[in-house]
């Protein structure tokens, strides 16, 4: 099953993460919501909707890239190693992928997340996903 | 009660979308049945749904773990979690996980978990780090109030 990023319509998935791309190709942003809360007394993020947003922004961007070279391709996680640096707030959550490298059937991407400063990371994700023909 | 099922109580606004059970768990092995929440779908073609659903639940099971292997409950922390995403649930598929809390060594609880669909077909596997007792406020002692069923204090902070 190959998961399809739908850039004109709302998925229950997005919806519920309340996740957008960002001003940029390679960034993704989670609006906080009440749901996302993990630990109802320090009101931190839930790590698991960091890590969804760690999937979806590397989804995204290499949907993108893929669409610049003209590749009509679906893309899939298949493995996500995330790295917890930081306690998270009752905040917006921004996310900044990177190439590492894009093979014929493999992609590896990084991800970085942070809330008030691009320097103060929270989290940072090394994702590698499968690219499918469509 | 194990503390797992303290967080996943209706209490929690996130454990709350979920409907989970808890037949089996005991101390450092947590075993929930869930079904996929349509929430999360993400390819509405197919009904199948965003991987952060298994991350969403494997961190949490994976920490309920940890927590079911603590005297006292402190507060705890992922520190690092690696997921293997074999194929994507079906909304409202049952889906069965079991997360094992294998060691802690120098407050780091070493832990593994994963998902499987109704006919045993693997949805996710992983494997992660949690630190035991991080800035926060002891919650619960486990020796006394442990059956109140007060999931107002349960918590679990980042380092």
């Amino acid at each position: 099953m190959m998961d399809t990023v739908e850039t004109n319509r709302q998925t229950p998935a997005e919806h519920w993460l309340a996740i957008r791309p960002g001003d940029d190709p390679s960034t993704c942003v989670i609006d906080f919501q009440e749901h996302h809360i993990g630990n109802p007394i320090i009101r931190s993020i839930h790590g698991g909707v960091v890590g969804s947003l760690i999937e979806y922004t590397a989804e995204h961007y290499l949907g993108h890239c893929l669409e610049q070279k003209n590749l009509k391709s679906d893309v899939e996680i298949i493995t996500t190693a995330i790295d917890y640096l930081r306690v998270t707030k009752d905040a917006p959550l921004f996310a900044k992928a990177e190439i590492v490298r894009i093979a014929r059937r493999i992609a590896f991407i990084d991800v970085f997340v942070w809330q008030d400063n691009e320097e103060l990371l929270v989290s940072r994700g090394a994702c590698t996903l499968r690219i499918l023909e469509a | 009660m194990h503390p797992i099922e303290m967080f996943f109580s209706i209490h929690h606004p996130l454990a709350r979308k979920v409907n989970a059970t808890f037949n089996g768990s005991d101390g450092g092995t947590v075993m929930v049945e869930i079904s996929a929440a349509p929430d999360f779908i993400h390819n509405v073609k197919s009904g199948t749904l965003h991987s952060g659903f298994a991350t969403i639940i494997l961190d949490s099971i994976m920490g309920g773990a940890v927590m079911g292997t603590l005297k006292q409950i402190v507060p705890i922390a992922t520190i690092g979690l690696s997921i293997h995403h074999m194929r994507r649930p079906l909304a409202h598929e049952i889906i069965r996980g079991k997360a094992v809390c294998t060691g802690v060594h120098h407050d780091v609880a070493y832990v593994t978990g994963e998902l499987f669909g109704e006919n045993g077909e693997p949805i996710a596997i992983s494997s992660g780090t949690f630190m035991i007792g991080t800035r926060g406020t002891s919650i619960r002692d486990k020796t006394a109030g442990n059956e109140t069923g007060d999931t107002s204090k349960l918590q679990e902070s980042r380092i």
